[in-house]
């Protein structure tokens, strides 16, 4: 089916919202998404949603022989796949130009900044190595597949566990998990990507949403790990435009910062579900029933709302003091006009207990101080004023 | 299954006991009439979608479920998008599976040498009149006494955004009173097409999305507490202007 075309309307808005430095979603310009990760019942597959987008990652591995020109070194293979699952205008079967695009920024990101340490993937040198195939699967898209993408491939990579093998110089022996532990495999660092639009009237944007993709001008990814080292870089005009701004330089700072505190929030996750399944206790994971909620029949739509005003989800709260006494959900005669199962405001509050990296707000008091510091006393007056 | 009115239905159920309200005295045959969600095979009648099952009187049957994507229905007012000028016809995405056609000579006032002047990318406001399952759909913006009413083209002023199909059906019943408070402090324009489509705008950015936001959150919100949604979305709105 064919991309919904973007009206003109849309393109006025987003573009005055913008100028205005307010976004639909009552985020603040360089504010990204909250992250959340699940993890499935095998090693290295993991789910990420990065606000609305969602992706799939699963890592496995098997046996092959080495390139020539790298005889002691094991393989990596990055697969990106877009179905029609995602958004209608992903056509199934070949791999589209989007798909390719992703896949290759990932490349640059994992396999060309040598993150995984291939060396210790080698079995028999110049006859057998282990070889990691990737495989991302996006089911949602509402923006910056990269970045969500990046973060279900790291996540998967650090969770992802091979099997032991010893060599008895002829031949070599695959040790089942019921003989050897299974390996995790060395990671030297850890990257992930931080994407920014830039708008026309100059302005950039971190974590854009599909329209805010749309109407951009120009992509940044940074491919940053978390000891600020720049990993990959990936910069395009969308559309032909005067505008000429030194975007990278204003805001490789936040990304790094940004990357730091995400990786720091990604290895906790993964050394959580790891630990609990050397324990064996399934009490408090994340797993991928987690991103159920199973307590409501409104299940997934909490926080469907896409257009929001900046302190919405804020007067939530206050106002959820008052209404705790009710019940969360009732299900009221179906009749005409009426008819669906109410969630009375619990969008903010019965968020999932599992990961959630909210980027919280001392980084973004300090992205406000890189835009304007008056603005941030005027909020806090706010904020008092409202107790 | 067989099921009866006000039951949730699933695909494949069948439905018992049809019959029409008769009218005393007269001998006329009964009309009974499937609406979106049922079909008939034979005698009987089986429903196709998963909903609740709901009777109008005299004889109006229908599944009332959730949906995103709009299948087109005559007389239905929907909002679409220009995406092609080819000949005398514009293309017009209103969000089905297929794409509306609507002849230029379809506004008020337009003749042959006073073209209406729509761009690609532009939103219209349009009453479906041709809506079969074996045809492209059609739009016209104007009734049949040739008058635009409030159908035609949309200011591109304001902002387009999309919510499910059981929305808009809750906010154009007339005794859904959200339009009415959110119209007591707020000035808005306001289209909102049954395909899922709504049209809004406001004196400003911020007011335009604090109306969206309302309109979005009364999706679980019932009447009686569209009051209070009304109240915080003001509330919201001055903390953040």
């Amino acid at each position: 089916m064919r991309e919904v075309p973007l009206t003109n309307c849309e393109r006025n808005f987003v573009n005055k919202c913008i100028e205005e430095e307010t976004r639909l979603d009552g985020r603040r310009l360089l504010q990204p998404r909250p992250v959340k990760i699940y993890f499935g019942s095998k090693w290295g597959c993991c789910m990420v949603s990065l606000g609305h987008t969602k992706a799939i990652a699963q890592v496995s591995c098997d046996i092959r022989q080495p390139k020539t020109f790298r005889p002691n070194e094991g393989t990596i293979y990055i697969n990106v796949e877009l179905a029609p699952l995602a958004a209608q205008h992903f056509e199934s079967g070949r791999q589209s130009e989007a798909a390719i695009l992703i896949s290759r920024q990932l490349e640059k990101c994992f396999k060309d900044s040598k993150c995984v340490d291939l060396e210790s993937l080698c079995i028999v040198a110049d006859k057998k190595v282990w070889s990691l195939r990737i495989d991302i699967n996006i089911i949602n898209h509402d923006g910056n597949l990269i970045d969500c993408a990046s973060i279900a491939v790291l996540a998967a990579l650090m969770h992802f566990h091979r099997p032991d093998v010893t060599s008895t110089g002829e031949e070599i022996i695959i040790h089942p998990a019921s003989e050897k532990d299974f390996l995790p495999l060395t990671l030297f660092h850890y990257p992930v990507c931080v994407s920014f639009i830039t708008f026309e009237n100059g302005n950039t944007i971190m974590d854009p949403t599909y329209i805010e993709e749309r109407v951009g001008v120009a992509e940044l990814t940074l491919g940053m790990n978390s000891y600020r080292e720049l990993c990959s870089l990936h910069f395009d005009y969308l559309t032909k435009t005067m505008t000429v701004e030194d975007v990278i330089s204003a805001v490789s700072n936040h990304a790094a910062n940004y990357a730091t505190k995400l990786v720091q929030d990604i290895k906790e996750a993964v050394a959580k579900d790891v630990q609990s399944r050397y324990k064996k206790d399934d009490s408090d994971t994340s797993r991928f029933k987690e991103s159920i909620q199973t307590n409501k029949i409104t299940t997934m739509i909490s926080d469907h709302i896409s257009i929001k005003l900046q302190k919405w989800d804020e007067t939530m709260i206050e106002d959820h003091a008052e209404i705790e006494n009710n019940n969360k959900s009732c299900i009221i005669k179906h009749e005409e006009g009426s008819a669906e199962l109410i969630s009375v405001f619990d969008d903010s509050i019965n968020k999932e207990e599992s990961f959630n990296s909210t980027y919280d707000s001392d980084s973004d008091n300090q992205c406000l101080e890189l835009s304007n510091p008056e603005k941030k006393h005027i909020i806090i007056d706010l904020v008092d004023d409202s107790d | 299954m067989e099921v009866s009115v006000g039951d949730v239905v699933m695909p494949g159920d069948s439905l018992k006991d049809i019959k029409s309200t008769k009218k005393e005295g007269k001998n006329e045959r009964e009309n009974v009439i499937l609406g979106p969600g049922l079909r008939r095979e034979g005698d009987k009648v089986y429903v196709c979608k998963a909903g609740i099952l709901k009777r109008r009187d005299p004889a109006v049957y229908y599944v009332d479920s959730y949906q995103k994507r709009y299948i087109p229905s005559r007389g239905e007012n929907v909002v679409g998008i220009v995406t092609q000028k080819s000949g005398d016809i514009y293309k017009v995405d209103v969000g089905a599976s297929e794409q509306a056609t609507l002849s230029y000579l379809a506004f008020e006032g337009a003749t042959k040498k006073n073209r209406p002047d729509l761009q690609v990318g532009d939103v219209i406001y349009a009453k479906m009149l041709v809506a079969s399952k074996d045809m492209e759909p059609e739009l016209v913006c104007v009734d049949s006494q040739g008058k635009e009413n409030e159908l035609g083209v949309l200011s591109s002023d304001g902002m387009v955004f999309t919510c499910s199909l059981s929305l808009v059906r809750k906010l154009l019943n007339p005794e859904c009173p959200l339009f009415r408070i959110l119209g007591r402090n707020q000035a808005y324009e306001l289209a909102a097409g049954m395909n899922g489509r709504i049209w809004i705008k406001a004196r400003s950015v911020q007011e335009t999305i604090a109306a969206a936001n309302a309109i979005l959150a009364a999706e679980y919100t019932v009447a009686s507490e569209m009051q209070k949604l009304c109240a915080r979305i003001e509330k919201t709105l001055l903390l953040v202007t």
